[in-house]
């Protein structure tokens, strides 16, 4: 049954990716939870229209170089309003966000012509190229290196950020990148995942592993576990049973965080 | 305490395994298809060409003709392959589209199976046969010169829909067995047989109940694009096209551009789909003297045999009733 399914090209290059993305989503997740990103990372998935939308009016034969930008910027300003503190942080957010899909939508359904986009509402993983798995080994080292360099630094921010200022890390700097991070991972993953579903890849694992973690770096450990499991086991099932692998992917990460909701509960 | 919580985690993640592992065994042991892998394996990429290819194919010797999963709702242009499908193709000897841009799909195919056979039924009819160029204001133009040719799904602004005559669904069935000639020599001659009693039956069975008389010249619209070949088989004048799908988003401004030149123009008649253009057919109806019928595109659904030639004469049976 599995040697069949590993004789096919598409379904190597599908889990060669999965194991990329998924232990990436489970990592950067954590740190979305624990510094209440949810929304934030959300607004960044729905940008991303926009930025195809800025690629087609540019004439950029390759979206993704247009949606990467427009998501670095997008990130970089909703930090930079936020800091200024003039509304919530989640109004500011939604109304980035709202403003950003809309003019997305306007400008790729002019002529009726949003059939042609609908693709990365739901994202497809099985079409994925060679060339593009080198593009997502990059964005692994890029998040691994930042990770392995920032993450004492991003912690202290999450938990005090006066404390942490205090004691010379430079708090503007670290949220800046971590947003630059972030806007690099959901645009170069949202082609496989889709707008739809990729807030769920970053959240479900992280929250997961929230409900049972007693430290971050079990916080961590299992909340990657659980991302590779959902994201290998959604497309071994898809795969036989002929269903979307992006919604299977999230229905299993859904039910892991169900049953540690319950045990994290009674605890 | 966390001995009991990595048992739990653990536990957790087999049941997990174990139930999926049942599940999809038990899936798959209900849905296990046994298929022939000896012989030639044609792939069609949708209804209409896979009428087209089941006839010319008929009886012919060791080969096997096998459709791609159909959207079931919404046109082809975006839909995504399934898993089944990339299973599929990989086994394929011969993939045969209707091509034009119809299937957005298409480039991927090729990238993943460079070595697979496409027959392009489009590519082989446009030079002879009337296909239809839709005129593109110079703004529509321009921005056709930006973004990538997989960003439209009309090739050039062409109405891909050509099944939809079935003067250039000949073309195609013709396409087919020459296609298919060329790869399977020793049924070539099964192949031409068979695409000629196609022609001439759909030639003796097709009715369009004199339709291309009253409706010849007589002014129409349309709200999907599949329609203007009915309109052109018919000899009608179409003089308002609006292309609706599950996606489409229209403007006001379109809308009431749409109902002047039904008004302006005296149209008798709408093509419409049901499924994206009956909340349209009630406005239209609503403020016109129009009538709007709902066709079939034959792009939905199962369809065997000589269903082609049923869905049309059932299309040409509804325009005909309200008139």
């Amino acid at each position: 049954m599995f040697n069949e399914m590993f004789s096919y090209a598409f379904m190597v290059r599908a889990t060669i990716a999965i194991l990329l993305i998924s232990p990436l989503f489970g990592m950067v997740g954590t740190m979305i939870v624990q510094k209440r990103m949810a929304y934030f990372s959300d607004a960044l998935g729905h940008s991303a229209l926009t930025g195809i939308a800025a690629g087609v009016i540019m004439g950029i034969a390759n979206t993704t170089v247009s949606m990467i930008i427009f998501g670095i910027c997008f990130a970089l300003l909703l930090n930079y309003i936020s800091r200024k503190g003039l509304s919530s942080s989640d109004t500011l957010i939604s109304v980035f966000a709202s403003c950003a899909t809309a003019l997305g939508l306007a400008i790729l359904s002019r002529g009726g012509s949003f059939a042609n986009y609908s693709a990365i509402l739901v994202g497809d993983i099985l079409s994925i190229t060679s060339a593009e798995i080198i593009q997502l080994i990059v964005l692994f080292v890029v998040i691994l290196v930042f990770w392995c360099i920032s993450i004492n630094r991003l912690t202290a921010i999450s938990i005090h950020a006066t404390l942490a200022k205090s004691r010379s890390i430079s708090v503007r700097v670290m949220e800046d990148a971590f947003a630059v991070l972030i806007a690099l991972l959901v645009m170069l993953s949202i082609k496989w995942v889709g707008i739809l579903l990729i807030n769920a890849l970053l959240i479900l694992p992280a929250a997961s592993s929230r409900n049972i973690s007693e430290n971050f770096r079990e916080y961590t450990y299992l909340s990657m576990i659980f991302s590779i499991f959902s994201g290998v086991a959604g497309l071994f099932v898809s795969y036989f049973t002929d269903m979307a692998t992006g919604p299977m992917i999230v229905i299993i990460a859904s039910v892991i965080y169900f049953a540690t909701y319950i045990y994290g509960k009674d605890r | 305490m966390k001995k009991s919580k990595y048992l739990f985690v653990l536990l957790l993640l087999i049941s997990i395994s174990v139930v999926l592992l049942g599940g999809t065994f038990f899936y798959v042991k209900l849905n296990n298809k046994q298929s022939d892998d000896s012989g030639l394996l044609v792939m069609t990429s949708c209804n209409p060409v896979y009428l087209a290819t089941i006839n010319v194919v008929g009886d012919a010797e060791g080969v096997t003709v096998q459709n791609l999963s159909q959207p079931t709702t919404g046109c082809l242009h975006d839909y995504t392959l399934t898993t089944e499908d990339m299973k599929n193709l990989s086994k394929a000897d011969v993939l045969i589209v209707n091509g034009g841009g119809m299937e957005g799909y298409l480039e991927d195919v090729v990238e993943a199976y460079p070595n697979l056979p496409i027959i392009d039924t489009f590519e082989a009819v446009e030079e002879d046969y009337p296909v239809i160029i839709e005129e593109e204001d110079e703004e529509e133009e321009e921005d056709h010169s930006h973004g990538t040719s997989e960003e439209h799904h009309h090739d050039e602004g062409t109405n891909s829909h050509i099944w939809m005559s079935e003067e250039i669904y000949a073309g195609q069935v013709q396409a087919i067995a020459d296609g298919l000639a060329a790869l399977d020599s020793s049924n070539a001659s099964v192949y031409a047989s068979n695409a000629d009693t196609f022609v001439s039956v759909m030639d003796s069975q097709i009715d369009n109940q004199g339709l291309d008389e009253s409706l010849s010249g007589a002014n129409v619209a349309v709200l999907h694009e599949a329609f203007a070949y009915t309109a052109q088989s018919l000899g009608a004048n179409i003089v308002a096209t609006m292309d609706l799908d599950e996606e489409r988003q229209v403007s006001a401004g379109e809308v009431s551009d749409f109902i002047n030149a039904i008004n302006e123009n005296n149209v008798q008649v709408v093509f419409a789909e049901y499924d994206y253009g009956h909340a349209m057919g009630e406005l239209i109806t609503e403020q016109t003297d129009a009538k709007v019928v709902y066709l079939e595109t034959l792009v939905h659904g199962d369809y065997s045999g000589l269903d082609y030639i049923t869905v049309l004469n059932k299309n040409y049976a509804v325009i005909k009733n309200s008139l």
